[in-house]
């Protein structure tokens, strides 16, 4: 699955921390589905993403960059100087510095992007040569995620799309695109009074950005270009989550999670999955109850039994939690000597030929963990800080090994195995409990080294299998 | 090379659901501990018997064939009181194993030296009841037969161990045990 990134704001924080993740999935991935500590097949961290030289495109990439500036205003002929004035305002569109992304002005993000996608980069470079691979009869799909309230998000959403189809056309391939559209879903203060508010979006205004949006769209999409999206997915959440701090973008903008997000997600896994024959159709997501529990979340398989998303979220969220606290604190280096006659380390570490001391292992574990911590972070940045007015969000309980402070954020406290670590672990997943640490141990235990695995894969397989629902 | 995982058997599959369906795994548990109470209730009231004189089976079992002193029927109940006690043992091995079962490696280190303690209680233990319950008031008792009942109880108090072992093998409680990894590459075999 190739991936990219589209911002303006190249120093945001959230943007970095993206790159950052990515990075350390890939990382993981090639070491655990291509090397020599083999993972099985469509299973844990299988999905393959590629992307260009570098994952991101930012459409003006010149330092201090104004519209005039990218435009050439100065060299302009009268009469395309008089249109650019009637299109743009001076101060806070033309002569505002776009360092920072385009501040909700999508108006100006489209001019840009269109602009910019002629200048061919890497990024579109990439998109075409995937188009070029694309055999005879197959197609090639591609989603979107864009907020509709926000600056390039909300212009790159359709103006991306529309290159991409024309490309598409070019090339003779049938591409399918499909989008998650971003409906207010978060809310933060008003900026100090030393910001100007001219230059930044108020979260106020998100509502009234989103229905003037939400009429373009019903305009493109009906009249002007049907054929554009297959299936457009609307998200939102009502009433809107707390982010609790105001910055203009840059490095410190750093939001924390969002439940939205994660419906984002599955929207692009249900266009995945999509046959081929379905009809193009606008989703929205909704919920029955105030309160957001599983029932609340769609499944991917509606066939499958059970809830699959559930099944397959809440096994990763327990593998992260049993191999942070459980077992990755006794396969450092100095601990793991101790543990060498025990029966699991023998049959899944010993007899896979596993040289737990060797530094790539060491490595591969310390980076393991890392994913590990940042998967659980998210989980417990899902659930708001209790508030009367803010609907309980009851996906994960885990609330007995992480502190939450709206100000430093989440503290994972994994560190020793407690009986308050144990029902955490058992009750992680609401409603009810499951196997408990002592029954993964006792699995463990007893497990046959042939879990299709090779190397350290073989430990990872059989937890990530005992650590299911 | 990738293995493809082997598919389990539905008997597989019906023992995995039964063994981690929660009355099942909860039943289980209340064995386990009802065990460890009534064994350690029994285990009192024999050093207690012996300490204040009562009667108890062991007592009324033994005596009178140590009484004869006739060297046969001695090695006969020596042996008997050496399975008695080692399954007995075994099976509050098997409860204690089931009522704290270990959750990380960390813990199965602690249950395993915790192991190795009870075991020098239980064999003191067993050499105490030896002492004041067969010993105590049993007439003349040649040195033979003394020998032979204290060789018997040591053997089965640490006949238990084995039996459990075998009894828990491969159980992660067990792999620390001198003869689990023996046993384990016996069942593999």
């Amino acid at each position: 699955m190739g991936l990219a990134l589209v911002d303006q704001d190249l120093s945001n924080g959230n943007l970095t921390q993206t790159k950052q993740l990515l990075s350390l999935y890939r990382g993981l991935h090639a070491k655990l589905h291509n090397g020599s500590h083999g993972l099985r097949e469509r299973t844990l961290l299988h999905t393959v993403f590629t992307t260009a030289d570098t994952a991101e495109w930012s459409p003006l990439r010149e330092k201090r960059v104004t519209l005039d500036t990218h435009f050439n205003y100065k060299a302009m002929r009268d009469e395309a100087k008089m249109l650019f004035e009637c299109l743009f305002e001076r101060r806070y569109e033309r002569e505002q510095s776009l360092e920072e992304g385009f501040r909700g002005r999508a108006a100006l993000g489209a001019a840009a992007m269109f602009s910019a996608a002629a200048s061919r980069s890497h990024f579109w470079d990439r998109l075409f040569s995937d188009m070029g691979d694309i055999a005879e009869g197959e197609e090639m799909r591609v989603f979107l995620f864009a907020s509709i309230f926000g600056g390039t998000g909300a212009s790159g959403f359709p103006t991306i799309a529309k290159i991409i189809k024309e490309m598409a056309e070019q090339h003779a391939v049938k591409v399918r695109i499909g989008g998650a559209l971003m409906l207010p879903y978060f809310e933060y203060p008003d900026p100090p009074a030393s910001v100007e508010r001219q230059s930044v979006i108020l979260s106020r205004e998100f509502k009234r950005r989103s229905r003037q949006a939400l009429e373009y769209y019903h305009d493109l999409l009906t009249y002007q270009y049907p054929e554009l999206f297959d299936q457009i997915y609307l998200l939102g959440f009502d009433p809107l989550l707390e982010i609790g701090y105001f910055k203009e973008g840059g490095t410190l903008q750093r939001n924390k999670p969002l439940l939205p997000e994660l419906l984002g997600a599955l929207a692009a896994l249900n266009f995945f999955r999509l046959d081929r024959s379905s009809a193009p159709q606008v989703l929205r997501a909704g919920r029955s109850s105030r309160d957001v529990s599983w029932d609340e979340i769609p499944r991917l398989d509606p066939r499958a039994k059970g809830h699959d998303v559930k099944r397959h979220l809440g096994r990763l969220i327990r593998f992260a939690m049993a191999f942070l606290v459980a077992y990755y604190p006794y396969l450092q280096r100095n601990s793991y000597p101790k543990f060498r006659d025990q029966s699991w380390f023998r049959r899944l570490i010993a007899d896979a030929d596993v040289e737990v001391g060797s530094d790539d292992v060491q490595q591969l574990l310390s980076e393991l963990a890392k994913y590990c911590q940042e998967l659980l972070t998210w989980a417990v940045s899902l659930k708001p800080l209790p508030d009367s007015l803010t609907p309980e969000i009851c996906l994960f309980d885990l609330e007995r090994v992480a502190q939450r402070n709206p100000v430093s954020g989440v503290t994972l406290r994994l560190n020793e195995l407690t009986s308050r670590q144990k029902q955490s672990f058992q009750r992680a997943i609401p409603p009810g409990a499951h196997q408990g640490l002592d029954g993964v141990f006792e699995g463990l235990s007893r497990a046959r080294s042939d879990s299709g695995g090779r190397g350290l894969g073989v430990f990872l397989q059989t937890l990530f299998d005992e650590c299911h629902l | 090379m990738k293995v493809a995982r082997p598919v389990p058997s539905t008997a597989e599959m019906t023992k995995a659901r039964l063994a981690y369906h929660p009355s099942f795994r909860t039943a289980v548990d209340l064995l386990a501990k009802a065990t460890i109470w009534l064994a350690v209730a029994a285990l009192a009231y024999l050093v207690a018997g012996a300490l204040l004189d009562l009667p108890t089976p062991l007592q009324g079992l033994v005596r009178p064939k140590l009484r004869a002193a006739s060297f046969l029927p001695a090695l006969y109940q020596s042996a008997i009181d050496a399975i008695l006690i080692a399954g007995v043992c075994a099976f509050l091995w098997w409860a204690i194993a089931k009522a704290w079962k270990p959750a990380s490696p960390r813990e199965a280190l602690r249950f395993q030296r915790v192991w190795w303690l009870l075991s020098v209680v239980f064999t003191g233990l067993i050499l105490a009841v030896f002492h004041y319950v067969v010993l105590k008031d049993a007439g003349p008792v040649t040195r033979a037969t003394r020998a032979i009942f204290l060789v018997g109880y040591l053997l089965s108090s640490w006949g238990f161990f084995l039996v459990s072992v075998l009894a828990l093998s491969p159980l992660t409680v067990a792999s620390a045990v001198p003869g689990s990894a023996l046993v384990s590459r016996l069942k593999r075999s």
